[in-house]
């Protein structure tokens, strides 16, 4: 039991899937039952989700920076497609 | 990206990595290794749908980078992503909704017979999809939901610790709802 007196039980339900508002709030600011959670999800995700991340990331870092140097970037990528083709290797 | 800058991250807090992220975004990669398997848990227990879950993990990670410069340090980075995973979340379900109802016209009462044959055929098929569990996991799972044994009266049948049968049932249950899918 953790100090804020939830219990092990009813946060295997809540991770679980069973709907509970008030505990859905109570978690959202609780670092102990957060942490169980982590522990109990560990493994969870399926692959590592940091280079897509990643790759978002960076493209926005590049039409933001682009941008500010006053760079058509639809414009350049369109005329980039046209010269190499859809299906050329840009490398 | 250096395999010693990786592993020098690895060694901050949450906090300190947040502060090297200002200056090198590479950094942030580490917040998300350290935290996708705690997003993505939180995301599939709304969504319960493991490629939606991805999709509002990583969502959930890109918003959270774009809005590190507000970030506030005395909430926990792992608060933090919990609440916008969960609210990235809760908006994917109900897009889902809407998008169902109004594309898919609700179904009237099915005939009973055709009912009756819809549930052998869920019996099936719920029956193939606990075979096709895992050893470790399908028994525990069937002394809980069929015998109605008490997580502690299961770890005890089974000499394992509580939380061991605890994550199991857990992860058959996920499995399960997985596999039936299609029939809901």
């Amino acid at each position: 039991m953790r100090s804020c007196g939830i219990t092990d039980e009813r946060l295997f339900d809540f991770a679980d899937g069973i709907q509970d508002e008030a505990l859905e709030q109570h978690v959202a600011g609780c670092d102990e039952c957060q942490a169980f959670l982590a522990d109990l999800w560990i493994g969870e995700a399926p692959h590592d989700l940091s280079a897509p991340v990643m790759r978002i990331v960076r493209f926005d870092e590049f039409l933001v920076a682009a941008a500010k140097l006053g760079v058509d970037v639809a414009g350049a990528m369109g005329r980039a497609v046209i010269q190499m083709g859809p299906s050329a290797d840009p490398s | 990206m250096g395999l010693t800058h990786r592993q020098a991250w690895s060694e901050l807090s949450d906090a300190e990595l947040v502060a090297v992220v200002a200056q090198d975004s590479s950094a942030f990669g580490e917040l998300v290794r350290r935290h996708q398997d705690f997003v993505f848990g939180a995301a599939l227990r709304v969504v319960r749908n493991p490629t939606l879950a991805e999709d509002v993990a990583q969502e959930a990670f890109v918003r959270a980078y774009k809005a590190l410069p507000e970030f506030r340090q005395e909430s926990q980075v792992r608060s933090w992503l919990y609440r916008i995973a969960t609210n990235l979340a809760l908006n994917a379900v109900t897009r889902k909704r809407e998008f169902a109802h109004d594309d898919v016209p609700v179904s009237t009462t099915a005939p009973s017979a055709e009912r009756s044959a819809e549930r052998v055929l869920l019996g099936e098929k719920l029956g193939e999809a606990m075979n096709d569990l895992p050893e470790n996991l399908r028994e525990p799972l069937i002394l809980r939901e069929i015998k109605g044994m008490s997580y502690q009266e299961i770890a005890n049948e089974m000499s394992l610790p509580l939380n061991t049968v605890r994550t199991r049932i857990l992860r058959a249950r996920r499995a399960l709802r997985d596999e039936m899918e299609a029939w809901r």
